[in-house]
């Protein structure tokens, strides 16, 4: 029940955006995808979620992703996306519970109202989605994937949290708030995939971490293992310095010679 | 609120059997009926082979409007969006015109094969000919862009209208004038054989167009999560545009060009009872029907014994009364 994923190669007309890119992801961990903007990294994400064709192969689930059918995708796997849209003005609720309409869990009405809750956003039920901020939104779209995949392992076997950037728009503590429903539903047993661009959040709450850099992976593994000034550096093209947390194996980066920098531009 | 709208109708059906412009009371009639007496031949004629005929088109065709409406807005995401989108409206209207014009070039065996509702049959053929080349236009590898189609939709409308203006300026003073009043909508040639005609195809569609609603909620949040959350999206594009090809070209076939339907009555159901779709499809048909037939008494009516065109019937009462929503409303609509 991984996801397995070998020399695949995506492109957008001409253009290569993946090209062979291995990694394996299992359930029971978080993986962090990090890479520079423009790494291919929601390119990868949609790939995985059947969105984009592509070569090489990805095995999710026990089959091809291309050949699965989106319901029983929906099934055993939810998706954020990096940037969400509405078309007509739906309540907050609603917009949970048409995530839940093509059959999943479809009969578990209160799931919506549970998932509200999950995220922090009870008595917001019905607020009107797009009169919402930036971050509420985004807690709403994270309450609609996590009601269609409730429990993190099913009689079928474990489910998926397939998250492009789930905290890009929350402050400091709804980001600790949602990456530890995160990695709650890792260590239940379900399998997480998120791209990340806080290297800090990362380094806290990933188990694994792929690092991307055009198309490619540029190391896996450990975060204590990967995350280190040679590679990040490398993979974002600028001076980092990884240090640990006291009294722990947590990396935690920081620009190198953060204040130079930032003075240079005065 | 299906009920409500049930109950409307019913009232409004049975109301409109009684106006017309001759002097024939369904009461007394159905009061005859009732004590075995025979109908007088006036009477049998005007209730049976004018008024109830024309009430059934006027409940499919403003079911067919207002439904595709509802649909095509769902489809495009977009609230302005109208049945005309799809490019129907367009194509039934050069088909139309071309009937109209070039009836009298039509060989023989036509001209017998589909008799004087030669129009209707062009109008219908016209509408499928211009959705079919542009859902070809615009669906590559098993996927069709909304946004492609919306753009060539334009620019088949443009020309379908170039086309149209040609055959406008060879036509002569008759001929300008059926197509005239043809653009402008009635339901004055209602007889059975049109009702039973149009009403199998509309009626399928509409059906089969209600249980869109899950999906066309689902493609609210965009393509790529419709399908993340287990929807079958190609499957709901091709049905919204089938059924709404359909349905609209038989109504159009049939009625002519009856405009506002398509707009006015799902963004007034949307205002009362919210955007999910699931009551606003099965709503809209009941609310579409309701006021074409409302729309098809005033038309009858006002200015008896003569009779208004209802498309004007329906700019004239729906232009408003859109404009004093929109004005009513306290934010702008974002698209
Ligand atoms: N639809 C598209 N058509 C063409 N090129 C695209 C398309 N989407 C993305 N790209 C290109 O593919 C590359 C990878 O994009 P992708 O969105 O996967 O980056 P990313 O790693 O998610 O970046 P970010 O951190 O900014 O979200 C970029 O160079 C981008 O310009
Ligand atoms: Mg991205």
């Amino acid at each position: 029940m991984t996801l397995s994923v070998h020399n695949l190669s995506v492109r957008y007309g001409r253009k290569t955006v993946i090209d062979g890119l291995e990694f394996e992801a299992r359930p029971g961990a978080l993986l962090a995808i990090v890479g520079p903007n423009g790494s291919g990294k929601s390119t990868l994400i949609k790939a995985i979620c059947g969105d984009l064709p592509y070569e090489g192969s990805i095995v999710f689930n026990g089959t091809e992703v291309a050949d699965a059918r989106p319901r029983d995708l929906a099934g055993v796997r939810g998706v954020l996306p990096q940037a969400s849209t509405l078309a007509f003005p739906f309540h907050a609720i609603e917009v949970v519970r048409i995530g839940l309409s093509s059959g999943v869990g479809a009969d578990h009405a209160d799931r919506a109202h549970a998932a509200m809750a999950r995220v922090g956003l009870t008595g917001y039920a019905n607020r009107y989605y797009q009169e919402l901020s930036g971050g509420e939104q985004q807690r709403v779209q994270l309450a609609r994937v996590l009601a269609q995949v409730w429990e993190p392992v099913t009689a079928d076997g474990p489910r998926w949290l397939m998250l492009d950037e789930p905290v890009s728009s929350l402050d400091i503590a709804h980001q600790l708030q949602i990456m530890t429903i995160a990695r709650d539903f890792a260590q239940a047993g379900g399998g997480v995939v998120a791209v990340m661009h806080d290297l800090n959040l990362t380094g806290l709450f990933a188990d694994h971490v792929l690092v991307m850099a055009e198309g490619q992976a540029l190391a896996t593994g450990r975060p204590v293992d990967v995350m280190t000034d040679v590679t990040l550096s490398r993979a974002y093209g600028c001076d980092l310095q990884v240090n640990t947390v006291p009294q722990s194996v947590t990396p935690f980066v920081l620009p190198h010679n953060a204040r130079a920098a930032a003075s240079k531009r005065v | 609120m299906h009920l409500w709208l049930s109950v409307a109708l019913i009232v409004v059906g049975i109301f409109s059997l009684t106006v017309g412009a001759t002097e024939v009371s369904l009461g007394s009639a159905l009061w005859k009926v009732v004590q075995g007496e025979a109908l007088t031949r006036m009477e049998a004629i005007v209730l049976w082979d004018i008024r109830a005929p024309r009430l059934a088109l006027g409940l499919m065709v403003g079911a067919a409007l207002a439904m595709s409406g509802a649909v095509m807005q769902g489809l495009f995401r977009n609230p302005l969006a109208d049945p005309g989108l799809v490019g129907v409206s367009a194509g039934a209207g050069l088909g139309a015109i071309t009937a109209i014009v070039l009836a009298g070039l039509a060989p023989m065996w036509l001209a017998l094969a589909v008799g004087d509702q030669l129009v209707p049959v062009a109008a219908f053929l016209g509408g499928w000919a211009s959705t079919l080349l542009l859902y070809r236009v615009s669906t590559r590898r098993g996927r069709t862009s909304v946004a492609t189609m919306l753009l060539a939709g334009i620019a088949l409308g443009a020309l379908a209208g170039a086309l149209s203006g040609v055959l406008v300026y060879i036509s002569d003073d008759r001929q300008l004038r059926d197509l005239t009043f043809w653009g402008l909508g009635s339901l004055g040639g209602a007889n059975w054989t049109k009702v039973l005609t149009a009403g199998p195809i509309i009626m399928v569609s509409v059906v089969v167009a209600a249980s869109l609603g899950r999906g066309l909620n689902g493609l609210a949040l965009g393509e790529a999560t419709a399908a993340h959350i287990g929807l079958n999206v190609q499957w709901i594009k091709n049905t919204a545009i089938l059924t709404v090809a359909a349905a609209t070209g038989a109504a159009v076939a049939v009625s002519g060009g009856i405009g506002f339907i398509g707009i006015v009555v799902p963004h007034l159901l949307r205002l009362g009872t919210g955007p999910d779709h699931r009551p606003l499809l099965i709503n809209a048909s009941l609310l579409g029907a309701l006021l074409l037939v409302l729309a098809d008494m005033i038309a009858r009516v006002i200015i008896a014994p003569a009779e208004l065109p209802i498309g004007i019937v329906t700019a004239v009462l729906g232009a408003p009364v859109f404009l004093w929503i929109l004005l009513r409303q306290h934010a702008m609509v974002d698209l």
